[in-house]
């Protein structure tokens, strides 16, 4: 579903984000990406999400390669991909409700269905209480279940999750994880970036390892701690 | 088909939430275009009616051919034949000394009038001329101010009165205002143009991260751009109506100080009627243009 060849990103500053950096998602899969601050766990999901170009080598996401994509095919592209943003990126003057049925709105879908799997998100999330709710009056928490259900709401052939437990307590952080591996059992791809080693440690699934650009590791059996 | 509806009421219903959503931003745009218009409008208003002025100056305009005591009814036939002969000339009239002798009795007082021997009135007969409007162009002017200078040369003619001098004035005067009125109007024209497109480029940029966050999610840039479209055209319309309402008001109170202050039987017009269409055309123009180029730059980016 997502495949990295020989990947490289230098960015105009001269600063080499990513350096030849191969590997294959398959459809279905669950991997950590991790690494510390400044890896390249976040350029290599805007690489995925077509934000940024390639400096060598060749990316394919879901069987399409990204450098050949033309630039107005690019939304299409990203429909099939949810993402959860480390700063969570929702709408600040929109309720709760309008920032999960934006990702509908775009695919036009009928005001009736969107109402209908809103809530349903809604609910799955814990957020039915607050449809009407602005962001800046909840917790960062609740926010960021909002930007999670906003991800999964046009169910995404492939999820990225940037940080997505990074402002949640532990209790929490293992109520999103058991979601996203729900997500990933119902046959999405989930790509979980974080630099929480704790968080890794309690889950078997695979880990990439970024350091410095460089995927310095790539653990496909792993037990948990 | 039911796609293309559904965008539509998402477009419609997306544009009025942003107004209100971002109303104070939409009110400073809505300002902006009103008050930009207001300016262009204020000085084609100017121009306009600095035209206008002129042509209600010329209704009333008359010259007076004074004729000798001596004229014969042959030779008055005869001149006014030839004044009529004048392109410049709408009508003429004669005025018989009996006439004229008349006519400055009823100024008269009957108490002075009574006991005094009616021929020791003093009148003079005359040929009044009435001027086409259009001839008051400045070269008609000169026309008609050669003519007048031959026909005074005629025996018969005593003098004639026309006042070209002070027509010459008004003339430079109202070319003096029309120039420095189009040449004003252009440079605020292109003012109000920077200054819509500025503060439009403002209210957009305020939403950058709004359309950072729709391009992530998948939008298209015909999805993102639309309901900025809209929201243009509407700060557009609303902005053109303002301007239209403060012209409006304008207009009235420039028209009753012309009438009660200075007692002048004067209309001043707001706009011709055809271009008030125009002008709020040319808002919304302005409104969706400013948006549209501000949208397509961090939709390039």
């Amino acid at each position: 579903m997502i495949q990295f060849y020989n990947v490289s990103k230098r960015y105009p500053n001269g600063v080499d984000a990513l350096q030849d950096v191969t590997f294959e998602l398959q459809e279905g899969e669950f991997a950590f990406l991790s690494g510390a601050s400044g890896a390249g766990k976040t350029t290599l999901i805007r690489l995925i999400l077509c934000s940024e170009k390639v400096s060598d080598g060749r990316i394919l996401v879901a069987g399409r390669n990204t450098q050949l994509l033309r630039k107005a095919s690019i939304p299409y592209l990203r429909r099939n991909i949810g993402v959860v943003h480390q700063d969570f990126k929702l709408l600040a003057n929109r309720t709760v409700f309008d920032n999960i049925a934006i990702a509908l709105e775009i695919i036009g879908l009928p005001r009736r269905e969107i109402r209908a799997r809103v809530h349903q998100m809604l609910e799955l999330l814990h957020l039915e209480n607050y449809p009407n709710e602005l962001p800046p009056v909840l917790s960062g928490g609740e926010q960021q279940r909002v930007a999670i259900a906003r991800a999964l709401v046009n169910e995404p052939a492939i999820l990225l999750a940037d940080e997505p437990t990074g402002n949640l307590d532990p209790e929490l952080s293992v109520d999103i994880m058991n979601l996203l591996q729900d997500v990933q059992r119902k046959g999405t791809t989930v790509l979980v970036a974080t630099h929480d080693r704790a968080l890794i440690e309690r889950y078997s699934q695979r880990l990439l390892v970024l350091d410095r650009g460089a995927l310095v590791a790539d653990e496909k059996e792993r037990l948990p701690a | 088909m039911a796609l293309f509806f559904y965008r539509i009421l998402y477009f419609l219903r997306e544009s009025f939430k942003n107004v209100r959503y971002s109303l104070f931003l939409n009110i400073v745009s809505v300002f902006t275009i009103a008050v930009s218009l207001v300016l262009v409008g204020f000085f084609a208003f100017l121009l306009l009616n600095a035209g206008r002025f002129l042509d209600e100056v010329a209704q009333d305009l008359r010259i007076s051919v004074y004729l000798n005591d001596d004229i014969t009814p042959e030779q008055i036939d005869a001149l006014a034949l030839e004044l009529r002969r004048k392109p410049e000339v709408e009508e003429i009239e004669v005025v018989t000394r009996a006439e004229d002798r008349r006519r400055s009795m009823a100024l008269l007082s009957p108490m002075l009038l009574e006991g005094l021997d009616e021929q020791s009135i003093p009148a003079q007969a005359s040929i009044e001329i009435g001027l086409k409007k259009r001839s008051l162009r400045r070269a008609d002017i000169e026309e008609v101010d050669q003519w007048l200078r031959q026909i005074t040369e005629v025996d018969a003619v005593d003098d004639a009165l026309f006042g070209a001098d002070q027509l010459r004035v008004l003339h430079a005067g109202i070319d003096l205002i029309q120039t420095a009125g189009l040449i004003v109007s252009m440079i605020i024209l292109l003012a109000a143009v920077f200054f819509t497109f500025s503060t439009i480029k403002l209210a957009v940029y305020a939403r950058q991260q709004e359309i950072e966050i729709l391009r992530l999610v998948g939008a298209t840039h015909r999805f993102i751009r639309v309901p900025f479209y809209l929201e243009g055209i509407l700060q557009g319309l609303v902005g053109s109506l303002v301007a239209l309402a403060i012209l409006a008001t304008m207009r009235n109170q420039v028209n009753s100080f012309v009438r009660e202050v200075h007692l002048l039987n004067l209309e001043f017009e707001l706009l011709p009627s055809h271009t008030l269409l125009l002008f709020v055309a040319g808002g919304v123009l302005l409104g969706f243009l400013g948006s549209a180029l501000s949208i397509s730059r961090y939709l390039r980016a």
